[in-house]
C-alpha cells in the first residue's frame, strides 16, 4: 500500500510567481496593443474624414508638380536642389526656367563639402563685382575650391589634391582627365591591347556618371566596349572619343582642386574657424562696419590679401598652378595655357575690349552623325 | 507615250512617283551642318559661366548645354549663336550689351536641299495678334512677386523655351529600339557620298506628328499664368489648370497618360493653331458653346458622342459650386460616409476601450466553456462554422477584385500624389491600369449578379418548403428572415450594444451567426456594388452615356463613383481589416473566412447566440451561472 503523498504547504513557488508575472505581462501587452490600435484608428478615421470635408470646401490649388517649373531666375533656384529647379520629374522634357530658354538639363552641381558656400556665407556663384571677369571666375567655382586663389600659401607651385565634392574625402584626378590620357597615350592612329580598351571604356563611363550622365560621354563607353582593339572600327571610335572628351572638358569631373595641408588633406575651409563663423551669420547683420571688419577677419585668418588671379594660372612659365602634378594630360595644358588665353585674359584685366582670336572663332570639326554601322 | 501616261495617271503609280521624288528631295541633301559654327561652347559649355546679381537678385546663366548641340536634341540645334543673338555685340569679350532676341527676326537657315533660305516666325507672331493671347494683353501681365520676363526679353518665353525632338508616342518604341541600326544603314552612302544629317531630318519631321509638348508639361505652361493668383485676379480667371487636374482627363494626365485630352484638345479647334487660340466668347472659338460638342466629338476623343455630350463640366470646381447638384450630392455622400461609418467605427474603438480598462462581460467566459464542450462533440467543429466553402469563396474573390479595383482606381483619385504615379507605372503606364480596372469591375459586377441568383435561389426553396405545421413562407418573410437580412431587433440590439460599450448596460446584447455590424457592412457591399457598378459603366461607356443621359451625367456618376469607392475603402481598409486582422480577439488573423472556424474569443463576445442556438441543437446544456 502506498505511502500517502504529504499535502501541498500552502504559499507562492517560483513557478507560480512566473506565470503570475507571465499572465500579468500579457495582460499588459494587449492593453497597450488595444490603445495602440485606438490612437491608430481614430487617427486614419479623423484624417479621412477630414480629407473629403477639406475636398469639398477648400478652394481648388494647382497641384505642386504643375507648379515647380522654376519660373524666376533668382536666389532660389540657385540654391534649390536639381530635382527641385528642374520642375517636374514625372514629365520627359521639364521646361527650362522661364526667362532663360535654353534647355537646362544639367548645371553647377553641389559642392558639399565647401565650408564657403555652405556656411550660408557665400553662394555658390561668389563672383560679383568685377564685370568683366565675373562670370569667368563662376566658371571655375565648377572645378576649383575657392581656397586656391584667396587663402595663404608658402609653396609656388602650390600643393593641391583633388576632394570628392559629397565627402570632401581626397581623391584621384578625375576620371575624365585620366581618360583623355590614355586616350593620347594609345598614339594615332589609336593602338592598344583589350585590357586598355576595357581601362578606357571604364573610365569613360565613370566620367559620364560625374558629368550627371553625360550621354555622348556614355555612348563613347558603350562603344569601346562593344568593339574589340583588333578589329579595324576600333582607331575611328578611339578618336570620336577623343573629340567627345574634349568637349566634355567643362568642370563637371565630379571632384575638385583644393590646396592641401600636410598630412596630404584638402583645405576645405579656414581651419578653426567654426566658432567664428557661427558668430558672423549670428553678429554681422547688427554689427557696426568696424566690428564686421574684425568678424570676417576672424573667419578669414588665412586670406590672401590679393587673390591669385587668372595670369598666375594660364601662362606657359612661372604659373602657380602645376598642372602637370594635378593630373592634366599634356593636351589639356597647352589648351589652358595657349598665349591666346593669357592675351585675352590680360586683356580683360586691363578693362580692354579683347577681339576674338582665330583660336576661338575656329569651328569645332563637324562631328559625324552620331550614328555610325554598328560595328561587326 | 499615251501608254506611258496612262500608267502614270494610275493613282498608286502616281503615289509612289511622289513618294519617290519626296524621298529622293530629301536624301540628296546637303552636307550635315557644322554644330556650333561660332565655336561659342568654347566658354558657354561650362555650366558655371553664370553669376548672381545681388542687387536685382538676378540669376544671369550664360551656360549653354552642350548637349542640345552635340546631340541634335531639337530643331534650333543647327542654328548659329548669332542667328538669334546679334552678332556685333558677341564679337569682344565680355560682350557687349546685346538687343533682346527677337523671335521674329528673319534669319538664314540651309534647308534640306542644301539651299540658303530666309526664315522667320513673323507668321507666329501675326496669328498671335488675332487671338487671345495678342502682345498687348501678354505685355500687361502683372504676376505674383513681380515680372517672370525681363522687360526685354521676348514673351514668347512665356510658352517656349528652347525646342526638343520628341517621337511621336505611336512610333516611340519601334523607332526608339530600331534607330541607331536603321540610320547605320543610312549613313552608309549619306554620311560620305551624299552627306545630309539623315536622323536630324527625320526626327525633325517626325516630332512634328504630336504636339510639341506633353500633357502634363503642356498644363505647366498654362499654369505660368492662369495659376498665378495676381494675374488671375487681374483678369477675373478661375484657376482653370487646377479644375482641369482634378477633372477625369487632368488626373490621367497627372498619372503619365499622354492619349488624354490636354488644354489645346479642347481650346483648340481640330485642325486649327494653337497661335489662334480664341476667347470662349468669340463664335469661331472650340469652346464657344456652339462648337464645344464639336470639339468633344472630334475623331481623336469622342467621335460618337451625342451633342448633349458637351453638358458636362469639364472645369468644374465643387469647391466653388455651392447650390449645385453637383455640390449637394458630394456633400450628401460625405454625410452619408459620416453616418455609415461613423457608428462603426465608435464601436470598434469602444470595444477596444474594454480591453484598455479591463471590462469584460462574465457571460463570455461561460460561453467559451460551451464552445469547448461543442468543439469535444464528433458534430461540434462543423455545426460552429459561419461561412460555407462557397461563401468563403465568394469572399475571396471580392477581397481580390476589390483588393485590384482599389489599387487600380485610387491611383486616379489622388493622383496628385507620388505614390499614385508609382503604383499606375507598376502596373505598365495608364492605359493597363485602366484596362484592369475595367476588366476587374466587370469581374465584380458577374460574381454580384452570380450572389444575388444564389440569393434568389435560397428564397425560392424557402418559400417552397413547408413547415411543420404545414405552413409556407410568404416571399417577404423569406428575405426577412434569411441570416443576413437586417431585422428591427439587429437594429435594437445594435443599440444595446452601443448602451453596453459606453456602461449604461451591464448587459451585453447576444447576437447570433451574424452580428449587427456583419450585416451592416453586407448590405455596404451590396449597396455599393450596385452604385459603383453602374455608374463605372456610365463613365466607361461614355459615348453611350452621353445618348442616353447627356453631359450633365458624367459629374454625377463621378461623384458618386469617387465618393462611394472611398466610403467602401475607409469601411474596408480600417474597420473590416480591424475586424478580421487586427482586432486582438483575432489577431494575427480570423480563419473564419479560410476554414471557416471564428476564433473561440470572437465568438463568445459577439455570437453567442449562435453558440447557444448550436449547443442546443446538439444537446449540450448551456444554463448560465447566475452572476449578480
Amino acid at each position: 500500500m502506498a505511502e500517502p503523498r504529504p499535502a501541498r504547504r500552502p504559499g507562492w513557488r517560483p513557478r507560480d510567481l512566473l506565470r503570475l508575472a507571465g499572465s500579468a505581462s500579457y495582460d499588459l501587452l494587449r492593453r497597450a496593443y488595444a490603445f495602440a490600435l485606438i490612437v491608430l484608428i481614430f487617427w486614419v478615421s479623423f484624417a479621412a474624414m477630414k480629407y473629403l470635408v477639406v475636398s469639398l470646401v477648400a478652394p481648388l490649388e494647382t497641384p505642386a508638380q504643375v507648379r515647380a517649373i522654376p519660373s524666376r531666375m533668382d536666389e532660389e533656384l540657385l540654391h534649390g536642389r536639381r530635382p527641385d529647379w528642374l520642375g517636374l520629374r514625372s514629365v520627359e522634357n521639364p521646361r527650362a526656367p522661364l526667362a532663360y530658354y535654353h534647355r537646362l538639363t544639367s548645371w553647377l552641381p553641389p559642392d558639399n563639402a565647401n565650408t564657403c558656400t555652405r556656411s550660408g556665407c557665400h553662394g555658390p556663384l561668389p563672383h560679383a563685382n568685377r564685370i568683366e571677369v565675373r562670370a569667368f571666375l563662376n566658371m571655375h567655382a565648377a572645378s576649383i575650391h575657392c581656397g586656391v586663389c584667396h587663402m595663404e600659401h608658402e609653396r609656388t607651385p602650390l600643393s593641391l589634391t583633388w576632394y570628392d565634392r559629397e565627402s570632401g574625402r581626397a581623391s584621384e584626378a578625375p576620371v575624365l582627365l585620366r581618360a583623355l590620357s590614355l586616350l593620347q597615350e594609345l598614339g594615332d592612329p589609336p593602338r592598344a591591347d583589350d585590357d586598355a580598351r576595357a581601362r578606357l571604356s571604364d573610365l569613360l563611363r565613370r566620367a559620364a556618371r560625374a558629368a550627371d550622365n553625360d550621354a555622348a560621354l556614355e555612348r563613347s563607353a558603350a562603344h569601346l566596349a562593344a568593339v574589340r582593339a583588333a578589329t579595324p572600327s576600333f582607331p575611328r571610335i578611339v578618336r570620336e572619343a577623343r573629340d567627345v572628351v574634349n568637349t566634355s572638358l567643362r568642370g563637371a569631373y565630379g571632384v575638385k582642386l583644393a590646396l592641401k595641408d600636410a598630412a596630404g588633406r584638402p583645405v576645405l575651409a579656414h581651419p578653426g574657424t567654426a566658432a567664428a563663423i557661427e558668430r558672423y551669420l549670428r553678429e554681422g547683420p547688427r554689427a557696426t562696419p568696424e566690428q564686421r571688419e574684425a568678424l570676417l577677419a576672424a573667419v578669414h585668418p588665412f586670406r590672401r590679401p590679393a587673390a591669385i588671379v587668372c595670369t598666375d594660372c594660364h601662362r606657359k612659365t612661372g604659373g602657380v598652378l602645376d598642372l602637370a602634378a594635378a593630373g592634366y594630360p599634356p593636351s589639356r595644358i597647352q589648351q589652358l595655357q595657349t598665349p591666346a588665353i593669357f592675351q585675352m585674359i590680360e586683356h580683360i584685366g586691363r578693362g580692354a575690349d579683347f577681339h576674338m582670336p582665330q583660336i576661338v572663332t575656329t569651328p569645332v570639326e563637324p562631328r559625324a552623325p552620331h550614328t555610325q554601322p554598328a560595328p561587326r | 507615250m499615251t501608254h506611258v501616261a496612262t500608267r502614270l495617271c494610275q493613282p498608286i503609280r502616281l503615289f509612289t512617283l511622289c513618294l519617290c521624288a519626296g524621298l529622293a528631295w530629301l536624301l540628296c541633301g546637303p552636307p550635315a551642318v557644322a554644330q556650333d559654327r561660332e565655336n561659342c561652347l568654347y566658354c558657354h559649355r561650362f555650366p558655371g559661366l553664370s553669376r548672381f546679381d545681388p542687387g536685382s537678385g538676378r540669376l544671369r546663366l550664360f551656360y549653354v548645354d552642350p548637349a542640345y548641340i552635340h546631340e541634335a536634341q531639337g530643331p534650333h540645334a543647327q542654328l548659329a549663336c548669332t542667328d538669334c543673338h546679334a552678332r556685333e555685340p558677341l564679337e569682344v569679350v565680355p560682350h557687349r550689351p546685346s538687343p533682346p532676341v527677337d523671335c521674329t527676326r528673319t534669319c538664314h537657315i540651309t534647308d534640306l536641299s542644301g539651299n540658303s533660305r530666309r526664315f522667320s516666325h513673323e507668321n507666329v507672331a501675326r496669328m498671335l495678334e488675332q487671338s487671345v493671347h495678342t502682345d498687348a494683353v501678354l505685355h500687361g501681365l502683372r504676376f505674383t512677386g513681380g515680372p517672370l520676363l525681363a522687360d526685354n526679353q521676348s514673351r514668347c518665353l512665356y510658352c517656349h523655351d528652347e525646342p526638343l525632338f520628341r517621337m511621336p508616342l505611336a512610333l516611340e518604341s519601334p523607332v526608339g529600339a530600331l534607330q541607331d541600326r536603321a540610320f547605320a544603314r543610312c549613313n552608309v552612302c549619306h554620311a560620305t557620298q551624299l552627306p545630309l544629317d539623315v536622323e536630324f531630318a527625320t526626327r525633325h519631321v517626325l516630332s512634328r506628328l504630336d504636339p510639341a509638348r506633353r500633357t502634363l508639361e503642356l498644363a505647366q505652361v498654362c499654369a505660368v499664368c492662369h495659376s498665378d493668383p495676381a494675374l488671375r485676379q487681374t483678369h477675373e480667371l478661375p484657376n482653370s489648370v487646377a479644375s482641369y487636374l482634378r477633372s477625369f482627363h487632368g488626373r490621367a494626365a497627372l498619372l503619365g497618360d499622354e492619349t488624354t485630352a490636354d488644354c489645346l484638345s479642347c481650346h483648340v479647334a481640330n485642325g486649327a493653331n494653337v497661335h489662334l487660340m480664341l476667347a470662349s466668347a468669340h463664335p469661331d472659338s472650340a469652346i464657344h458653346p456652339e462648337n464645344v460638342a464639336n470639339s468633344c466629338r472630334s475623331l481623336t476623343c469622342h467621335p460618337g458622342a451625342d451633342r448633349a455630350i458637351a453638358g458636362t463640366s469639364v472645369h468644374l470646381d465643387l469647391p466653388g459650386a455651392v447650390g449645385s447638384l453637383e455640390f449637394a450630392l458630394a456633400a450628401a455622400f460625405i454625410l452619408l460616409t459620416a453616418v455609415s461609418f461613423g457608428p462603426s467605427a465608435a464601436i470598434v474603438l469602444l470595444e477596444l476601450a474594454q480591453l484598455v480598462i479591463g471590462r469584460r462581460h462574465p457571460r463570455a467566459e461561460h460561453v467559451e466553456k460551451v464552445i469547448e464542450q461543442i468543439v469535444s462533440h464528433p458534430e461540434g467543429r462543423a455545426r460552429l462554422r459561419r461561412f460555407t466553402i462557397t461563401e468563403r469563396v465568394q469572399h475571396w474573390v471580392l477581397a481580390a477584385l476589390f483588393t485590384l479595383l482599389a489599387l487600380t482606381g485610387f491611383p486616379l483619385k489622388f493622383a496628385d500624389q507620388g505614390w499614385a504615379r508609382m503604383l499606375v507605372d507598376a502596373f505598365g503606364g495608364m492605359y493597363m491600369t485602366r484596362t484592369l480596372h475595367h476588366y476587374a469591375g466587370v469581374a465584380l459586377i458577374v460574381g454580384f449578379a452570380v450572389h444575388v441568383l444564389d440569393i434568389f435561389r435560397v428564397v425560392l426553396r424557402r418559400t417552397r418548403r413547408v413547415g411543420p405545421a404545414g405552413e409556407r413562407l410568404g416571399l417577404y418573410q423569406a428575405i426577412a428572415t434569411l441570416p443576413v437580412s437586417i431585422t428591427l431587433t439587429d437594429l435594437r440590439r445594435a443599440g444595446a450594444q452601443l448602451k453596453y460599450l459606453v456602461g449604461l448596460s451591464n448587459d451585453r446584447p447576444r447576437f447570433g451567426r451574424f452580428t449587427a455590424t456583419e450585416k451592416f457592412e453586407y448590405f455596404g457591399v451590396m449597396w455599393g456594388t450596385t452604385l459603383l457598378g453602374i455608374t463605372g459603366l456610365m463613365l466607361w461607356f461614355e459615348q453611350a452615356t452621353s445618348h442616353l443621359m447627356g453631359g450633365w451625367a458624367f459629374n454625377i456618376a463621378t461623384i458618386i463613383h469617387t465618393y462611394e469607392s472611398f466610403l467602401a475603402l475607409i469601411h474596408v481598409g480600417i474597420l473590416h481589416i480591424y475586424n478580421v486582422i487586427l482586432a486582438p480577439t483575432v489577431f494575427p488573423l480570423s480563419l473564419a473566412t479560410l476554414n471557416g472556424e471564428t476564433p473561440k474569443s470572437k465568438l463568445a463576445e459577439e455570437n453567442a447566440e449562435f453558440v447557444i442556438d448550436v449547443a442546443h441543437s446538439l444537446g449540450i446544456p448551456t444554463e448560465e451561472p447566475q452572476h449578480g
